[in-house]
């Protein structure tokens, strides 16, 4: 299969181009060594099949950041048979600064041509005939909104070629490629020279050729970036447009999520009732209902609210709109070690810390992008969103408490994003006295021009994000699940097996019976040997089992309170959890368990403690050194206990 | 005159960039001696800044914007 690699400035269409040439043929891997999602697909075209690879989006071969790096280093390292470069009709002069490096390298290449029509709407007309001619590849007019342009940019792949060599500083192809190479592996003043002097001398030919092909027109209206950027980038309006776009989004999430949620949670608990009378009462029906269904019911269950969250982000961040956000933000978030940049991160960090991490990549310094990487999980991520789901609504006693158009629990959650939001700018300001400076900080980014979201991408992004999510989270989810189930299934003790027998032939004390067996179990032994250290928190060891086997991911929670409670009551399994720790009573005092200094111990232990180990582990990918994951881990930890000790000692 | 010293809407042209160690990154993004821009925001406090060049809109930190020397454009 021959390789296309697809290379582009950023926000130039390329990965509506991607989508409309692999369509779902698409796969998400790393590259190897590194964390930077790697996204290829496949496609066929004149009945030739061919492997497409979408590389991170760059101005330049002469890379400023680390995602910038990976695009330099795969077009020199893994030579692809065709180069298929995304060029942006509307800033044709600066896109044809990287059109014209990557046909310097002397693979067969292609220009694929977007946004034309906005071109024509701001008077620029691009004579893409003239451009063929100049450059020596292919051009191809392509409308990213348009698929009937799909078959001249498949049946055009078959003829790309070596361009014309336009710099002659650079010397021939060879001489090039070493050049790029020698520049990328040796950053000292001689190469800044060489690379400032390639720059200018390729725009003085592109000045030549912007001359030859495009065309002015008068304009008959302004278009609508700049309008609308009187508002959003308004110096006192644009935070407030911003504060408000972000509570609407949670706020919708809160309330949209709730109807698919409550649908999954009957459905399973149907199937899984269905299935229990259907099988005999042996351990492994026991297994199936208890420990594998409950498990991918947690799963699924919180599918709704991660898709939504996503599906907000990308239409933010595909509008052009974060951009803007993070040129509001720059300065307040320099303060505190930070660029604006770290706005993408530390927002997407509202979904995902993983993928949030990785995006730091395109945060040139290393200060602000390590500070950036150590406080991102601090963000609220979507796997809190179900711990705080249940344990929130232990708050409130009755189903309905809002107060006008606002949602109780939307206002609590909302309560929590802040702290998140609160608690990461503080670390970050910490950090910036101790991480000392590596290399010089800059924040030079466009703002690309308003679009309509363009929902092929969106719902593309989505798609990804939530199997991600299934496949990844998922997996570690449901084995945790298994475990638990046999950790609370078996017990060390012969009074344990006592009870088992006991369980068996008497039907008239079974809950009191399980209550012992639980206490008894692997699962409840693991609780009550960190209860010392938790109790000052207060927490009971079921919430230490909790704790345990949620280090692995935050989300576990939920899934092992359900199962340790499932098991508890399995009479009355249709309970939703929230009820049933409700209903908890402390056997020795008499008291709810769940007192409310108790929830809000736990909501802030979870809203600071590092519970997430792929996290950990993208950190140690991303820094390239064990240091930075223990640091993480470290501070998380020990903000989480004291804050919650504090909490609990003062609500107590 | 430096880029920070336009104001709103104002239109300049660039003479040089004096600053080595940001100048490859604003070169490549197109901000080259000769090429005009215009001032099209101001963030709070002056800082960022956001011009337009190229036909694009580009925001850079004050800081960057201080290398970068040009003359105002005549108004008609």
């Amino acid at each position: 299969m021959k390789k296309i690699a697809l290379v582009g400035n950023p926000n130039c269409g390329k990965t509506s181009i991607f989508n409309i040439l692999t369509g779902l043929k698409q796969k998400v891997g790393n590259y190897p060594g590194v964390t930077v999602e790697k996204k290829t697909g496949t496609f066929s075209a004149q009945g030739e099949s061919y492997l497409l690879e979408d590389l991170p989006g760059l101005y330049s071969l002469h890379p400023s950041s680390p995602d910038e790096e990976i695009t330099t280093r795969s077009l020199l390292e893994e030579t692809p048979h065709v180069i298929m470069i995304v060029g942006d009709a509307t800033t044709m002069k600066r896109n044809l600064l990287l059109i014209t490096q990557a046909i310097d390298l002397g693979i067969p290449s292609m220009l694929v041509l977007t946004m034309a029509d906005v071109a024509e709407k701001e008077g620029i007309v691009i004579d893409t005939d003239r451009m063929e001619e100049l450059l020596g590849i292919p051009v191809v007019l392509m409308n990213a909104r348009q698929s009937d342009s799909l078959l001249w940019l498949k049946n055009t792949i078959k003829q790309a070629k070596i361009g014309n060599i336009r710099i002659s500083s650079c010397g021939n192809q060879e001489t090039y490629r070493e050049f790029l190479l020698n520049s990328l592996n040796h950053q000292h003043e001689e190469t800044r020279k060489a690379k400032s002097l390639e720059v200018l001398d390729r725009y003085k030919i592109i000045a030549g050729l912007i001359k030859k092909i495009e065309k002015h027109q008068e304009v008959t209206r302004r278009i609508k970036s700049s309008t609308l950027d009187r508002w959003i980038l308004h110096p006192f309006g644009g935070y407030v447009i911003f504060i408000l776009i972000f509570f609407l989004q949670f706020q919708l999430i809160f309330s949209i999520s709730s109807y698919p949620m409550d649908w999954i949670e009957t459905g399973f608990s149907i199937i899984s009732d269905k299935i229990g009378d259907f099988l005999p009462a042996t351990w492994w029906s026991d297994l199936i209902t208890h420990g594998l269904l409950s498990g991918i019911g947690g799963v699924v269950v919180f599918v709704p609210q991660i898709a939504l969250l996503f599906f907000f982000l990308s239409i933010l961040e595909e509008s052009g709109y974060m951009a803007r956000v993070s040129f509001l933000l720059d300065r307040t978030l320099r303060r505190f070690g930070l660029n604006g940049k770290s706005i993408v991160p530390l927002s997407s960090g509202m979904a995902c810390a993983v993928p949030a991490i990785m995006s730091t990549r395109n945060i040139g310094s290393w200060k602000e992008r390590i500070i950036t990487i150590l406080v991102t999980p601090l963000m609220s991520c979507s796997a809190r969103l179900p711990v705080y789901t249940v344990l929130i609504g232990l708050f409130t006693q009755t189903e309905d408490q809002s107060w006008w158009i606002f949602d109780y629990r939307g206002m609590m959650l909302t309560l929590f994003y802040l702290l998140g939001i609160v608690a990461s700018l503080f670390m970050a300001w910490v950090f910036h006295f101790f991480i000392s400076d590596r290399s010089i900080s800059f924040f030079i980014l466009e703002l690309p021009i308003f679009q309509k979201p363009r929902w092929k991408n969106v719902f593309q992004n989505v798609f990804d994000k939530s199997m991600s999510f299934v496949g990844g989270a998922g997996k570690v989810i449901l084995l945790i699940s298994l475990i638990l189930w046999v950790l609370q299934s078996f017990g060390p003790s012969d009074r344990f097996k006592e009870l088992q027998n006991l369980q068996a032939k008497n039907e008239s004390h079974a809950l009191q019976i399980s209550r012992e067996k639980l206490e008894l179990s692997y699962a409840g032994q693991l609780g009550k040997a960190i209860e010392p250290v938790i109790q000052p928190l207060g927490f009971d060891w079921k919430i230490g089992i909790s704790l345990i086997t949620s280090f692995a991911a935050r989300e576990v929670f939920v899934g092992t309170m359900s199962t340790i409670y499932a098991l508890e009551e399995s009479e009355n399994s249709e309970k939703s959890l929230t009820e049933q720790l409700r209903n908890e009573v402390n056997p020795k005092t008499g008291k709810r368990v769940y007192s409310e200094a108790t929830v809000w111990s736990l909501l802030i232990f979870y809203a600071f403690a590092m519970q997430c180990m792929s996290t950990l582990a993208v950190t140690k990918k991303e820094t390239n050194s064990w240091k930075w994951p223990l640091i993480q881990l470290g501070y998380l930890t020990a903000l989480a206990y004291l804050s919650s000790l504090l909490v609990y000692q003062w609500l107590a | 005159m430096k880029l920070t010293d336009l104001k709103m809407g104002q239109k300049a042209t660039i003479v040089s960039i004096d600053d080595a160690i940001f100048s490859n990154r604003l070169l490549e993004m197109g901000c080259l001696p000769g090429e005009e821009l215009e001032v099209i925001h101001f963030a709070p406090y002056g800082d960022p800044i956001a011009i337009k060049i190229l036909g694009y809109s580009l925001a850079l930190r004050k800081s960057e914007a201080e290398t970068i020397e040009v003359i105002p454009s005549i108004v008609a």
